[in-house]
């Protein structure tokens, strides 16, 4: 790579990224113009004259922000737990020694195997025993307990490869397990737990068949649930879709703009050490 | 215990606290299924959603009937859009949370009635001084029967008739659909308005659009004298000759004379869509595609309506939808109530305001031919309840799944993958094997 | 899943008659270990086992939900062998599979290398990439409808300048799969953020030391990238192969396994057992042997994994 040019390398990502956001433009396209002309052949990419109604159509035809406080507190209250307790068991996968470790492993693994919608209904009645099921709390009180296989998984990998001269040095100076996944895995780990940190959030923003089993009344709904309104028996009502879409993914694409600063930040500074 | 030990288990109560306190603060402290009132019955209604439908039911028509039954709430589970909707219904009644009372369509309610978890209601009709079962349009009656009870009330439904682009049958100098108009004279409207603009030698207006879903093509059969099934529903009538050739005629409209994009283009795409953005001069559709062409929908075009064109006779497709209450229910008296003003007078006035289906219940369905709530409804809305006298359901077999999944040679034929002929005696052959294996 | 077995844990172990089976610092360390692992271990007693345990239970018999489980033995499975929809949607995910899985891993790996590297700006083009993944699901696949819409859809439109007939992509049982791969590549950032996140954390100084040998670009990324990278890429390839085995969402909204039976994918199919024909045990039996495919197709890559990947 290093040898490219640097003009050359732009024009790579220009283009490369042009077809990533063309697709997207088509959306903020669509979420602008009027109801008849969305499937039109002569349609053009962006209408002479955006129908900026459509956004407020969209966004008032149902309560969009107890949906929008749901799905923050949601994601939010998971990504904590997941990056957490995720962070934990994959440290003690990968650093620490104890009997069947590699078999616990396999059994971690193995619960993303099984197709979640067959454990859907006993999961359901499940959350039925303490009548938590027209609540938010199914969706959130599983993430601190593991955080998921694929997390943990992730973040062993990552652990993994952490140089273990480092451990070494922490246990001759005393340093307990806990103090070396605080103080030194932890640390060296940034870039991972950022990516976990924002896979989790993501997750939970957009998972759709949880909320639709385990919420009942529209206070309790989410935002990827309240979505699917557009899209009904009688036909599809593409611009709100699109619009609702596009309105609902700005703030967390400001976020993450301002987060992936601090992701490359934290990747390096944990990569000066290594 | 090693103070290393100490600081991970309280860093891990710690996190367990956050969590807690998190769900806490999520579920608002308060567990709104246990919030009863006493002396106040609260009944759960499941129910598919649109924006606007939710609007009329919780602006309109349950304070409407909190109003007038203080001792009973309703609340609503809306299943927003269809995605899920039997999926969620069905995690509902394994958790024995199934809610009092829910909406059925045509197609879902033979499977519920067929499992014995509804509620018959022909005892409260009975008893009841002011509804009688004559009172509903009899396809949707009837259609709600189960082994001879009532397992139901319905409460709205559309016939299918032709939508026509009058602008472009101006534009074209093609004169609109007779009221007795044939099969012949549809395909030559059709081949009329089929135009390709730009000359890139693919039509940009097409005359009509079929479609190869089950709520369209049946019609075809039966405008053909033909029938899917034999009466008793004991075999598939689909290998005979009437029926392959509707099926046939409709089909060929987009495979042979090219005067309708490919079904395979309305299967990827909802069907009105070509309607609204005039690329097509004809839909079949129902009275529900309203929500779409009327209001601030309203079309950039004139529009009107034509009967379906006649065949050997007359037919169309009459599609319905209904609420059903669950046996488990605690409060069947209560249940009735709402059902019963969900489809009887009040709850079918109000509904009209939705401005699509029509209700199930005569008179309203009557009133609001006669005087419209909306009134840029187009003049000829009455062809919506002409076509009632020969409107049929087509069939759904309770395991529709099985049949369902039967079908997919149909839509191959509709695609141009086979010939119709082979398709139509290999699904005719498969459905009979599944009758003769019981499955339905 | 021996995948980085220790040195130490490999040595033999002594007769517990002579010295006790761990030492104090050992048995200090398991205790650790479960201390760690308490949040996972009680998740799995609470929320997990039990669930995939009454799946399990279900295999063996027929249940629709409303009427009582029966039991019915191996019957689910004997069924399994007769049905020809579940070796389509077998054939049709394994296909699915076999396109996924390789494009997704080189397309994420190559804008990831692209995206590594120092250069004005990369904040936004991060971020392009990245934008499909952060839109909701039902958006996404209501989008490329549209986009794949063969008459006014802005892909054959574009396509159409170039050929006379372009293909009709999800109504086209030829196209619908490929068109599917797409629309799955166009939502690859998660992939791709977590290769950057391994490229990003191979020290500079390694390829600083190749540099001062003479070592190629070329060189370099066989000696030190690929090396370096490869739990990661390990990682993503296991979990692109479990995400391909269960591709349900695109199926379930978009094209409800068609046309003529072309995206009949195996969970979708399965998910319809379950809420379409309403057969609960049929439909666990099929996630019991989508299990069984997929947990031998990991521990076969851990298997190959071991002479390929890489720890520090």
């Amino acid at each position: 790579m290093a040898k490219l040019s640097v003009p050359l390398r732009y024009i790579c990502l220009c283009v490369l990224s042009a077809l990533f956001a063309i697709p997207f433009l088509w959306m903020v396209g669509t979420s602008l113009t009027p109801a008849n002309e969305v499937l039109s052949r002569s349609r053009p990419f962006f209408p002479a004259h955006p129908d900026w109604g459509n956004y407020v159509e969209a966004l008032t035809s149902l309560p969009f922000g107890i949906f929008l406080q749901n799905t923050l507190l949601v994601a939010v209250l998971s990504m904590i737990g997941q990056t957490l307790t995720a962070a934990m068991v994959a440290f003690a996968f990968a650093r620490l020694r104890f009997p069947h470790r590699d078999k616990l492993f396999l059994l971690v693994l193995s619960t993303m195997m099984l197709p979640p919608q067959v454990t859907m209904i006993p999961t359901f009645v499940l959350w039925t025993v303490p009548g938590w099921v027209d609540s938010l709390k199914p969706l959130i009180i599983p993430a601190f307990f593991g955080g998921g296989a694929f997390f943990i998984f992730l973040l062993r990998q990552f652990f993994l490869t952490l140089p273990s001269e480092l451990e070494d040095a922490a246990r001759l100076d005393g340093c307990s397990n806990w103090g070396i996944f605080r103080h030194v895995a932890l640390p060296l780990s940034k870039p991972a737990l950022t990516t976990v940190a924002l896979f989790s959030f993501i997750g939970h923003w957009n998972d759709f068949l949880g909320p639709l089993i385990y919420t009942q009344s529209m206070e309790k709904k989410t935002l990827a649930v309240g979505l699917t309104a557009f899209k009904s028996l009688h036909g599809t009502e593409y611009h709100l879709l699109m619009a609702a879409s596009v309105a609902v993914l700005l703030p967390i694409l400001i976020i993450f703009f301002c987060a992936q600063r601090y992701f490359v930040e934290g990747i390096q500074s944990g990569a000066v050490k290594g | 215990m090693a103070p290393s030990r100490r600081e991970l288990i309280r860093s891990l109560a710690s996190a367990y606290l956050v969590g807690a306190a998190g769900s806490l603060a999520a579920s608002g402290c308060r567990d709104t299924r246990r919030d009863d009132i006493p002396g106040v019955v609260t009944l759960e209604f499941y129910n598919y959603a649109t924006p606007e439908f939710l609007a009329l039911y919780n602006e309109k028509i349950i304070p409407r009937f909190e109003k007038l039954n203080p001792g009973i709430r309703i609340r609503m589970n809306a299943s927003l859009g269809d995605a899920g909707y039997d999926a969620k219904l069905l995690t509902l009644i394994a958790g024995k949370m199934a809610p009092d009372l829910f909406h059925v369509t045509q197609q879902n309610f033979p499977f519920y009635a067929a499992k014995d978890i509804l509620m018959p209601v022909d005892d409260f009709l009975k008893r009841d001084s002011e509804l009688s079962p004559d009172a509903f349009y009899s396809q949707v009656t009837e259609g709600m029967k189960y082994k001879g009870s009532l397992l139901g009330l319905p409460s709205d439904f559309s016939t299918i008739v032709m939508l026509y682009n009058r602008d472009l049958f101006d534009r074209y100098g093609v004169r609109p659909p007779a009221d007795d108009w044939t099969w012949d004279d549809y395909l030559q409207t059709s081949q009329a308005l089929t135009h390709d603009t730009d000359k890139d030698g693919h039509p940009d207006v097409y005359g009509t659009m079929i479609s190869g879903t089950y709520n369209r093509w049946p019609s075809w059969v039966w405008m053909n004298d033909g029938d899917l099934f034999t009466p008793d529903m004991s075999r598939s009538l689909m290998d005979e000759p009437a029926a392959i050739e509707g099926i046939t005629y409709y089909a060929n409209l987009a495979l042979k004379e090219h005067v309708s994009p490919t079904a395979a283009q309305s299967m990827g795409q909802d069907f009105q869509d070509f309607f609204t953005s005039g690329m097509t001069a004809m839909i079949a559709d129902s009275r529900f595609a309203y929500k779409r062409f009327l209001r601030k929908r309203k079309l950039p075009f004139r529009w009107a309506l034509a009967p379906m064109p006649r065949g050997k006779r007359q037919a169309t497709t009459f599609i319905w939808g209904g609420n059903c209450i669950l046996k488990s229910t605690r409060h069947p008296e209560e249940s009735w109530k709402f059902l019963k003003f969900l489809s009887g007078p009040e709850g079918a006035a109000i509904s009209r305001e939705a401005g699509n289906a029509l209700p199930a219940y005569r008179p309203a369905a009557e009133e609001e031919i006669r005087k419209p709530l909306d009134p840029t409804v187009p003049p000829t809305d009455h062809l919506f309840l002409d076509a009632v006298s020969y409107g049929r359901t087509a069939p759904f077999p309770p395991q529709y799944a099985e049949y369902n999944q039967a079908m997919t040679v149909l839509q191959d034929a509709f695609l141009g993958l086979r010939p119709m002929e082979d398709a139509c005696k290999e699904f005719a052959a498969e459905v009979n094997g599944l009758l003769n294996a019981g499955v339905f | 899943m021996a995948v980085a077995v220790s040195k130490r844990e490999k040595e033999p172990v002594s007769p517990p008659v002579t010295r006790p089976k761990y030492t104090e610092r050992e048995r200090k360390e398991i205790r650790d270990a479960y201390l760690f692992l308490s949040p996972w271990l009680l998740g799995m007693l609470l929320f997990t086992a039990g669930p995939i345990l009454f799946s399990l239970f279900l295999s063996f018999c027929k249940w629709d939900v409303i009427s009582p489980i029966q039991w019915i033995g191996l019957g689910n499975y004997q069924q399994m062998l007769q049905d020809k929809l579940l070796r389509i949607a077998l054939v049709n995910t394994i296909s699915y599979a076999a396109l996924y899985i390789p494009l997704s891993i080189l397309t994420a790996l190559g804008l990831a290398m692209l995206l590594n590297q120092k250069l004005k700006g990369m904040g936004i083009f991060r971020t392009l990439f990245y934008l499909p993944t952060l839109t909701q699901g039902i958006a996404t696949f209501t989008l490329w409808s549209i986009i794949f819409e063969p008459e006014a859809g802005l892909l054959n439109r574009g396509l159409r300048t170039f050929i006379s007939n372009p293909p009709g992509w999800l109504v086209d049982p030829a196209w619908s799969k490929p068109a599917l791969v797409i629309m799955a590549l166009w939502s690859v950032g998660g992939t791709m953020l977590i290769f950057l996140a391994g490229l990003k954390n191979i020290p500079v100084d390694f390829y600083e030391a190749a540099s001062i040998d003479g070592a190629k670009p070329f060189t370099q990324f066989f000696r030190i990238t690929l090396p370096m990278l490869s739990p990661t890429i390990f990682f993503n390839v296991i979990m692109a192969t479990i995400g391909a085995f269960q591709v349900f969402a695109a199926a379930f909204v978009l094209t409800s396994g068609g046309p003529s039976n072309s995206t009949l994918f195996y969970v979708y199919y399965l998910f319809n057992r379950s809420f379409v024909y309403f057969n609960m045990g049929y439909a666990s039996a099929m996630a019991w042997l989508l299990f069984a495919i997929v947990l031998a197709l990991t521990v076969l890559q851990t298997k190959v994994g071991q002479k390929w990947v890489h720890y520090s």
